[in-house]
């Protein structure tokens, strides 16, 4: 298969030698060619990749590149013109797992390593059918009918039939992936969660042969990815052998698959997963941690340490949900009726001296669908960071009517090295935002890039604003990497809202983060603390026994 | 020596007309008893294959090794991976051995 790596363009220095990564790679017996592509998310970056990429017998792609999602999404639609099957092709985030989380020298044997690992997914790789079926799948051959998958199964998709065997009802899968999780046999697939694929990914990992215990990472794909990543981004960084396997959900990880680590010497198999929050994926953690238990019970009696395999609950920052204004409520409980989750009671509040029915919510239950929102007579409930008030005011503001910005607004613009040039007027565009009372616009050629900042730094002087709009492109892909430079230059207290380039836009931004109704601080995880706690601690056990 | 079922980790398969360790017995041994856990219904006709011990998916089936082998204190524990089975002995003076035994007949695709 072939390994792609991208390259930000015009970059001034490279950030991992390539020329030291290709040299790793080449000796990789399943890659058969490693090429370094620039600005894989521009068409002509696709363009390049179409060129060089000859699909054929065994073709696959692993791309190594920042934004991995946004990436897949990207380069998704060209596979059949690649000639690439849907289930031979990864994108690896190697800026955030590599770059980011290993800074140092320890970054080379990171970005090695996950490419590693998804060279051995791809290759393990093979359309047995889930594609087609588009739902959970299950082999029948292998089945035992013991029954779990259609136990386990929070929304009664699995079902049995004449003959004992389960079958999944298409229309209700959730691709969930619980019935993944709960197989003994191992013979249920998602389309994207093969049980053989992870497995062949996680015995390939190595170690670099130091005393830095090897740490495989369970993280779900809802919550505790995305916000390791977001972590990452904003300075954490992981312990040395620490990689990262994500999943749909803990529920999803079957225990075969801790079983497969630890025997090939993984030291640690961590799971990251939800705790008490509103998340709770069809109470996939519950399921994770009775499986958990039971393994490590197992493993107790192997005379191999508990604390080997852990779950890490990852506290939610519980702001969202929908916030109530009692004094409106007239506690008619219309909300309660219509609430699909079950997350509102009725209390009794003090409102102006006297004692009144009104409905109150569970923050851990509530899940901030808006429906209680949308049906509430009184206008008492708004949703926690978007309030009607504020929609309204982003419409106004769409439509150029009555926006009043705050004195001290400011707004960066972004040119793309200049490439936006002719398809934006940026004076005409700066021109407007002036006139509608945005007094600080500046305009920087390189977002992208901490130069970038820097420069955005010293134009806006001593007095900061709260509050910064970046009219950039993409932001899914260049975001994570824009706020952290924009923290490096010392605008780590300005909050930042990104969005088009456009005037409407543009005001339509401001006026959403000056609605926002801010609730409390985000609770921030001492996973740091936990990562070392869990690193030292295996030190002390010593090397994983299978490795000798 | 019969097959030991860990009460507190067998469920009976949710309690299932044939639970899995009632399907994989070679000598139709195991079956739910009392309170829907598995049981062995004659000890002595156990020959430790030990399919019952790997086929639990809860691993709640503990083999005793028959005394010519082993006294008391002495266990062997399968756990279940995908392609393989890691089969950790532990004899009466605490001495522990392990054993990685693929199951598949796959080439060997993790070496490098």
């Amino acid at each position: 298969m072939e390994v792609v790596l991208c390259r930000c363009p015009g970059a001034q220095e490279n950030p991992l030698d390539e020329g030291r990564l290709l040299e790793l790679l080449s000796k990789n017996k399943r890659v058969s060619k490693a090429v370094v592509i620039e600005h894989l998310c521009s068409a002509e970056g696709v363009k390049r990749l179409t060129e060089s990429i000859d699909g054929g017998k065994d073709a696959g792609l692993v791309v190594a590149a920042c934004a991995a999602d946004p990436l897949y999404r990207l380069l998704k639609p060209h596979l059949e013109t690649l000639g690439i099957p849907r289930q031979a092709f990864e994108v690896v985030p190697i800026r955030d797992w590599a770059l980011w989380a290993h800074p140092g020298e320890r970054a080379m044997n990171a970005a090695n390593d996950a490419i590693r690992m998804a060279t051995a997914r791809v290759k393990a790789s093979k359309d047995i059918g889930q594609w087609n079926a588009g739902s959970a799948y299950i082999n029948k051959l292998g089945c035992d009918k013991c029954k779990r998958c259609v136990e386990e199964c929070p929304v009664k998709a699995c079902v049995l039939d004449e003959d004992g065997y389960p079958i999944v009802k298409q229309e209700l899968c959730q691709r969930c992936g619980m019935c993944v999780g709960s197989c003994p046999k191992q013979v249920i697939s998602l389309p994207d969660l093969r049980i053989e694929e992870i497995s062949a990914g996680l015995r390939v990992l190595k170690g670099d042969g130091s005393e830095e215990p090897t740490i495989v990472a369970f993280c779900c794909e809802p919550l505790t990815f995305p916000a390791l990543t977001a972590k990452v981004a904003q300075g954490l960084t992981l312990p040395n052998n620490l990689r990262i396997v994500k999943v749909s959900c803990m529920g999803a990880v079957n225990m075969a698959l801790v079983s497969d680590a630890l025997s090939s010497g993984v030291d640690s198999v961590l799971f990251f997963g939800c705790k008490d929050g509103p998340c709770r994926l069809r109470q996939g953690d519950e399921l994770a941690a009775r499986r958990l238990d039971n393994l490590r019970e197992t493993l107790d009696r192997m005379m191999i340490d508990m604390s080997r395999v852990r779950y890490i609950g990852w506290p939610e920052a519980v702001s969202d949900g929908v916030a109530v204004n009692f004094a409106r409520c007239n506690g008619c409980l219309t909300c309660q009726a219509v609430c699909p989750f079950g997350a509102v009671e009725a209390a009794e509040k003090k409102v102006a001296g006297k004692n009144r029915k009104v409905a109150e919510r569970k923050e851990l239950t509530c899940r901030s669908c808006g429906v209680c929102v949308a049906s509430c007579p009184s206008g008492a409930a708004q949703p926690i960071g978007s309030s009607d008030r504020q929609l309204m005011d982003e419409i106004d503001a769409a439509c150029w009517d009555g926006f009043q910005p705050v004195a001290g607004e400011v707004v960066v613009l972004c040119n793309c090295m200049g490439a936006l040039n002719d398809k934006i007027d940026f004076s005409h565009l700066e021109s407007n935002l002036r006139e509608e009372g945005i007094d600080r616009v500046l305009l920087s050629d390189r977002l992208c890039a901490p130069e970038g900042w820097v420069k955005v730094r010293e134009a806006l002087g001593a007095e900061l604003p709260h509050t910064m709009v970046v009219g950039a492109c993409a932001e899914e892909f260049f975001g994570p990497r824009m706020r952290k430079y924009a923290r490096e230059a010392g605008l780590s207290e300005v909050e930042l809202g990104f969005t088009e380039a456009s005037a409407s836009e543009i005001f339509s931004c401001a006026a959403r983060m000056k609605r926002a109704i801010q609730v409390g601080q985000e609770s921030g995880c001492e996973l740091a603390v936990c990562l070392a706690e869990q690193v030292a601690a295996l030190k002390l056990m010593g090397p994983n026994p299978f490795r000798e | 020596m019969p097959p030991k079922v860990l009460l507190n980790k067998c469920d009976g398969c949710k309690a299932e007309k044939e639970p899995l360790c009632e399907q994989v017995c070679p000598g139709n041994l195991m079956t739910l008893g009392e309170g829907n856990k598995a049981i062995c219904r004659d000890d002595r006709d156990c020959w430790d294959c030990m399919s019952c011990t790997k086929a639990c998916p809860q691993s709640a089936i503990e083999t005793r090794v028959p005394y010519q082998i082993g006294y008391h204190p002495a266990k062997l524990i399968p756990m279940m991976g995908t392609n393989r089975i890691t089969w950790t002995c532990v004899d009466i003076n605490g001495k522990v051995e392990r054993w990685v035994i693929k199951t598949r007949n796959t080439e060997d695709e993790d070496e490098e």
